[in-house]
């Protein structure tokens, strides 16, 4: 059984907790045991927001400083409040034009999601164009087909499904 | 693959899976982060499966308490849901309602908040079931939490004994896949046996159920059960590790990692922290020189081990005490008690603060805040218990007390200025709606008979905002969305005798801060006494209300900017941004709601709306 342990991080009100929904029932669909943390309450006013995702058979869903093999990052801001948990050889997704100006650990991908979501009218979907992005990269745990599948099973209404699945797929074409 | 019917559950979920699947058929709760889902689980997964419950949120804990005390006493399964801090409102039942005991199998979820993250205290609510001499479990992961519901309402009848359920936010807020069981038929119908002697016990008779309640402790506290060590053990080993609830899980995944702690650490997992299994206890003594405990929050195990020479934890100071375990702070306890070396761990930025939260976009409040300041300038702000704390945020709000404080604290203030100062300060006091329903009207029936003088700013935005938006007393909406019987803040206030009470929309500024001035008029006036604002207007989590907060297209910021701040400062609108390279202020597009409250804020006119 492979083990994987993600961080997703962003500003509240981005869909964090919904794309850590999102990658567990990816998980459970792949028929892998899993446990992750999400903040609630005072933290989803605007505050800073960070989900934890253990894959394979753990007991508790927070990730030690060093111990992260993925980031996804919806701002590229919070990068300083969890860089730290990430592996030195760790892979991150992250919303955003241009690197940090100190460089940093790992390998890092960048997608503009915010300007890309506003040009498609899909203002509330920066989350999933960032899973998409980062789904079609081989080194990403879930593949788009995966997430894509998961997006369908997850209750939500047509309309709101139908957009995130485009900008899951919007994503996915930068990241190819 | 798939395994059939695998879900994922969150820890809240689990928890009322677990309520369920154990034939519990009435839950009471009062919203709190981090315990608000469970009620709505429960309705919805009753719902879905055709199981016929009573889910009902409550005014306050004490209610929710005694409600569940008393459908236990007619035999049924019942349960009581709330955050730590609502223990408290809660605990006078809870006290007796251990000696009086139940009928049906009754429990208690208290849900604490280590760290804290949404919370006024990191108290410990298993402390809380040692006071109350009740049972407590710690469940260490959203599927043990549901299980241990199972056994908590097992015992619960075996003893006809409330017994509580203390999960952490961790917990509350962890994702696990689990299988879920099919619903039982519940088929107990009630019935109250009347026995004076225990339902309305006088004193005399409550110390015979005392200590008939020490007698249900002592035998849980033989009970094979809850046995947390067996004599087991690898000679290897020198340091045996007793942990709880999420604790426990921590030190798990960090033992299981680490080879060498595996050979030096005999790691053993409590259930029921209280009342402790005595055989574990003493065989461990016989077995180990050292023990080290690891709980969260506070020494609730490591007192009732009774040895400080030999056990170690919180008490002496090897656990810091107060904050939450990461894993690091395990990792570093363990190595130190064991004293090597915690292997080297990148750090965590030290010169970044996270973002802070902030009142939403487009929230009523805000501007509700800004004409308080304006108006009452230079005033004392009582403040309360909800979103609208973050008025800290704007300078709007000067205390924090506890659930309803803000309108005694504002009475007080008044008394202490007006009967020893030598000027009375401009005074408010600051309530949302449900916090005012759950303990704001006693507070005011007697801040009206000292015949106190102040503001009331009752911030309405018709909704409980804070813990994810649940219907209010106003609407008379229940838990399961069926309609009750409502009644709006208007019928209590004026019923607590206050005749000087206005509504107005928030999103009319200038309206608003005339009828501020009128208030503090009336208050300083020689027939004055408590004028009551209620600043009604939907709260922005609701979808439609986000719509029709859009008074304009687009809200930007002008050439006009001086990059003074003043919008970012005083007024803190999450779409307001600084560009570090212009030094200036723009607006986020995706963030703004276009309610365009903040065109008005900006001394240089530079904020338009199109």
């Amino acid at each position: 059984m492979r083990k994987v342990k993600i961080i997703i991080a962003g500003v509240g009100g981005q869909g964090v907790v919904f794309l850590s929904r999102l990658l567990a029932e990816a998980a459970v669909q792949a028929g892998e045991p899993l446990i992750s943390y999400e903040s609630h309450g005072m933290a989803m006013r605007g505050g800073s927001v960070s989900c934890h995702l253990k894959i394979g058979g753990f007991q508790s869903p927070l990730i030690a400083a060093g111990e992260a093999d993925v980031l996804l990052l919806l701002a590229a801001e919070e990068l300083p409040h969890v860089q730290h948990l990430l592996k030195d050889d760790g892979r991150l997704f992250v919303n955003g034009e241009e690197a940090g100006k100190d460089g940093g650990k790992g390998q890092i991908s960048l997608v503009p999601a915010s300007a890309m979501a506003l040009e498609h009218n899909l203002p509330r979907a920066v989350n999933l164009i960032v899973a998409g992005f980062a789904a079609a990269h081989s080194d990403f745990p879930y593949s788009v087909d995966q997430l894509r599948a998961a997006l369908e099973k997850m209750p939500a209404k047509e309309t709101i499904r139908a957009a995130n699945i485009a900008a899951l797929e919007l994503g996915c074409q930068v990241g190819l | 693959m798939n395994k059939k019917n695998e879900a994922i559950y969150l820890g809240n979920e689990a928890i009322a899976r677990g309520l369920l699947e154990s034939g519990c058929g009435f839950v009471y709760s009062y919203p709190g982060t981090p315990a608000s889902e469970i009620l709505p689980s429960f309705i919805t997964q009753a719902g879905r499966e055709g199981q016929k419950v009573y889910g009902r949120w409550t005014l306050n804990e004490k209610i929710a308490m005694e409600a569940a005390l008393t459908v236990a006493a007619t035999g049924l399964r019942s349960a009581a849901v709330m955050k730590q801090v609502g223990l408290n409102v809660a605990a006078d039942p809870l006290m007796s309602g251990a000696y009086i005991g139940v009928d049906g199998g009754m429990i208690v979820v208290s849900a604490d908040d280590p760290g804290p993250y949404s919370s006024q205290t990191e108290q410990d609510s298993r402390f809380f079931a040692m006071l109350a001499k009740i049972p407590v479990f710690d469940p260490s992961s959203p599927a043990d939490a549901r299980t241990m519901v199972a056994r908590a309402f097992s015992l619960s009848e075996k003893l006809q004994l409330p017994v509580m359920v203390r999960p952490t936010s961790t917990l509350c807020h962890a994702r696990q896949n689990m299988s879920p069981e099919p619903l039982p038929h519940i088929d107990s119908t009630p019935r109250f046996n009347k026995e004076p002697s225990r339902w309305a016990a006088t004193p005399r008779h409550r110390f015979v159920l005392h200590q008939k309640l020490n007698r249900k402790l002592e035998q849980i506290r033989q009970d094979s059960q809850f046995s947390f060590y067996d004599g087991s053990r690898d000679n290897r080993q020198r340091l045996a590790i007793v942990a709880s609830g999420f604790a426990w899980s921590m030190t798990a995944d960090l033992i299981a990692d680490n080879r060498e702690l595996q050979n030096l650490c005999c790691l053993l997992k409590v259930d029921l922290p209280f009342p402790l299994h005595q055989p574990s206890v003493d065989r461990l003594l016989a077995d180990f020189s050292h023990i080290l405990v690891i709980e969260e929050t506070y020494p609730v195990i490591e007192h009732q081990f009774g040895r400080r020479d030999r056990v170690s934890g919180r008490l002496d100071q090897l656990i810091p005490g107060a904050g939450e375990l990461t894993p690091q702070l395990v990792e570093t306890v363990i190595h130190r008690y064991l004293d090597r070396l915690p292997p080297a761990r990148p750090e965590k930025a030290t010169n970044v603060r996270p973002r802070r939260p902030r009142l939403c976009p487009g929230c009523p409040h805000r501007s509700s805040f800004y004409a308080l300041k304006t108006v009452l300038k230079d005033g004392i702000y009582t403040g309360d218990i909800g979103c609208y704390t973050l008025g800290l945020n704007l300078n709007a709000l000067d205390t924090c007390l506890c659930m309803g404080a803000s309108i005694t604290q504002a009475s007080a203030m008044y008394q202490a200025f007006a009967n020893r100062g030598s000027g009375i300060p401009p005074i408010a006091a600051i309530i949302g709606d449900s916090t005012f329903y759950h303990s704001g009207i006693p507070a005011l029936i007697n801040a009206r008979m000292e015949n106190s003088r102040f503001v009331l700013l009752l911030l309405d935005n018709e909704t409980t905002a804070m813990t994810g938006n649940q219907p209010t007393p106003a609407s008379g909406i229940l838990a399961d969305g069926s309609q009750g019987l409502g009644l709006p803040l208007e019928k209590i206030i004026q019923g607590t005798g206050i005749a000087w009470i206005k509504v107005v929309d928030p999103y009319d500024p200038p309206r608003l801060r005339e009828t501020l001035e009128a208030a503090q008029e009336f208050v300083q006036a020689e027939d004055g006494g408590i004028a009551v604002v209620i600043a009604r207007h939907p709260c922005m989590m609701d979808a439609e209300a986000r719509r029709r907060a859009r008074r304009f297209a687009t809200v930007s910021v002008t050439d006009e900017c001086t990059g003074c701040d003043t919008c970012i400062d005083s007024y803190e609108c999450p779409a307001l941004e600084k560009d570090e390279e212009t030094d200036t202020v723009r607006i986020d597009a995706l963030t703004c709601v276009g309610c365009g409250l903040c065109i008005d804020i900006c001394p240089f006119g530079a904020i338009v709306g199109q």
